[in-house]
């Protein structure tokens, strides 16, 4: 079957990179969505897709910045398909309501479940910025956006989170 | 500002720890790759035939409305399984509609369909790349030839993956319409082969799809589909280079009999389809008979025999489905004819028994 020739003749610098690189991917891509299961489906399906253009973005000069990006868009497009089922959040509450609160305190990492709830632009912004370590020129380049609409993104999602944690001792909980 | 920054920033990094490990992935991606790889291949040959919304509409009476033929051809030479048997003693047909083959609430006084040798021609595929333009670099593969709702498809898949591209050929009588694309479009003009050709190319990532297209002849136009592993020049190249050919459908079904007056819509490894000679190819409403291969499924509906195999028909007020298990080739054979030409059980069954598998054949997922 041609499929498995030519499945064959990628070996060279597709596996090398996705065994070289895979792990660091999956990572990001678990800040980035925060779930496991999705993380490990957003870079198998990414992976898969550029598979065939690899000898193009082999090419590049930086090929795993191509892949990331790849990653953020198609994070970013599946979290809109998804939207209808998965429940997103598109804003933050007011204020946390304290059972929910008192959940996410125990997973003992209130920030971490902060950015679960995060709009999925403002979500990436922040991943990009602080765990990519990308600045906002870069990350409006990546995201396709201006950068004054990266700045816009970042500034909201940390005033957000900002004013929840230091509403947080007004609804602190028994955790005794 | 910073004290939520650092909060941010040492989450994410200490997370991040908890990421899935990447042993399973290499092999995952392949599968995933694999998976993609045959699902564009098999929408290539069959253009996604799912596009025919079978037994609906109402089809102009063009099949002769005569008393059943019983007439069977001898399968030809070179056929490799006749894996859908006739019996040896086959029901005889039955001259007039049965109560089981008007649908119910079905209010149309047309006859059944008269069964006979297929007369239709056969089309082949006109064109042929010329390897000597070097393009796409690594050359093609043997094309898959199918023939959908009229138009015919040639699939020349790249030898090379990835400094090659595949090579999609469309030759219609019409020129080609298009739908909603994934990406921003642009067109502009060429001259291919002497005619005012369209290079039109939508922008989608991780390659822009470029789809040349002209008017060949005054009943043919031609398209030309890659992706930007061609430059805008190279796909003109290419065009202009194609030369004569008469390239045989790549066919998974092929017929002892047919109906009278229809002709062949779509020809692919999966799918036979016949519509009435009278009705524009492409055109609604949709083909009259079809036959599909799925993959094993269960039967439903009163149960039959179509040779040795079991079946089952389903009546409606569309029309009628006989589905047949192929257990020998692991496949479902589904033979659904349009409420517009009533058939009788007895009479769709021996269609059926005369539908062979080739070497080609493929099933489908439902």
């Amino acid at each position: 079957m041609a499929g498995i020739d030519r499945g064959a003749r990628v070996t060279d610098g597709f596996d090398a990179f996705v065994v070289g690189r895979g792990p660091a991917l999956l990572r990001f891509a678990y800040v980035l969505c925060g779930n496991r299961h999705l993380a490990e489906d957003l870079v198998q399906e990414v992976l898969a897709r550029l598979h065939l253009q690899w000898k193009r973005i082999e090419r590049m000069q930086a090929p795993e910045a191509y892949v990331r990006t790849a990653v953020v868009r198609q994070y970013l497009s599946w979290r809109r398909r998804r939207a209808s089922t998965e429940q997103i959040v598109a804003e933050l509450p007011d204020r946390i309501d304290p059972n929910n609160l008192e959940q996410e305190l125990v997973a003992r990492d209130e920030v971490w479940a902060l950015l679960s709830v995060l709009p999925r632009a403002q979500r990436a912004v922040l991943v990009l910025r602080f765990y990519g370590d990308l600045n906002d020129d870069e990350i409006a380049t990546l995201l396709g956006c201006a950068q004054p609409t990266v700045r816009a993104h970042a500034s909201r999602a940390l005033a957000r989170l900002r004013s929840v944690i230091q509403a947080k001792p007004t609804v602190e909980v028994d955790r005794g | 500002m910073a004290d939520v920054d650092n909060l941010v920033r040492e989450s994410l990094q200490r997370r991040a720890a908890e990421a899935p490990g990447g042993d399973w992935l290499l092999a995952a991606v392949h599968a995933r790759s694999d998976r993609l790889r045959r699902r564009r291949r098999i929408w290539a040959r069959s253009m996604t035939g799912l596009a025919v919304a079978l037994l609906i509409g109402a089809v102009p009476a063009a099949a002769q409305l005569v008393s059943p033929d019983s007439r069977v051809a001898n399968p030809g030479p070179g056929t490799v399984s006749a894996s859908v048997r006739t019996d040896p003693d086959p029901t005889p047909s039955n001259p007039t509609p049965t109560a089981s083959a008007t649908a119910p609430g079905l209010t149309t006084t047309a006859s059944p369909l008269r069964l006979a040798a297929p007369a239709y021609p056969t089309p082949s595929f006109p064109l042929r790349p010329d390897p000597a333009t070097g393009l796409p670099r690594g050359g093609l593969k043997t094309p898959v030839i199918t023939l959908d709702s009229g138009a015919l498809q040639g699939f020349f898949e790249a030898r090379d993956g990835q400094a090659g591209a595949d090579v999609t050929i469309v030759v219609t009588a019409q020129r080609p319409t298009f739908g909603a694309a994934a990406g921003p479009v642009s067109e502009t003009d060429r001259q291919v082969r002497g005619h005012p050709g369209t290079l039109r190319t939508v922008a989608v990532s991780p390659a822009n799809q470029l789809n040349l297209y002209w008017q060949e002849s005054a009943t043919q136009w031609v398209q030309v589909r890659t992706d930007d592993t061609f430059s805008n020049a190279e796909v003109v190249t290419f065009a202009n280079a194609l030369s004569a050919a008469a390239l045989p459908l790549d066919v998974g079904l092929r017929l002892d009999l047919a109906p009278v007056g229809l002709v062949l819509d779509t020809a692919a490894p999966s799918r036979l389809a016949l519509r009435p000679g009278d009705v524009p190819a492409g055109a609604a409403p949709t083909p009259t008979v079809v036959c599909t291969l799925y993959d094993t499924r269960p039967l439903s509906g009163t149960a039959v025999n179509v040779g040795s195999y079991r079946a089952a028909i389903t009546r409606t007020a569309s029309g009628v489905e006989l589905a047949v298990t192929v257990d020998d080739r692991g496949v479902t054979l589904l033979v659904e004819v349009s409420a517009q030409y009533p058939i009788s059980d007895a009479d769709l069954i021996r269609f059926a028994a005369g539908v062979h598998l080739t070497d080609r054949a493929e099933s489908q997922r439902r």
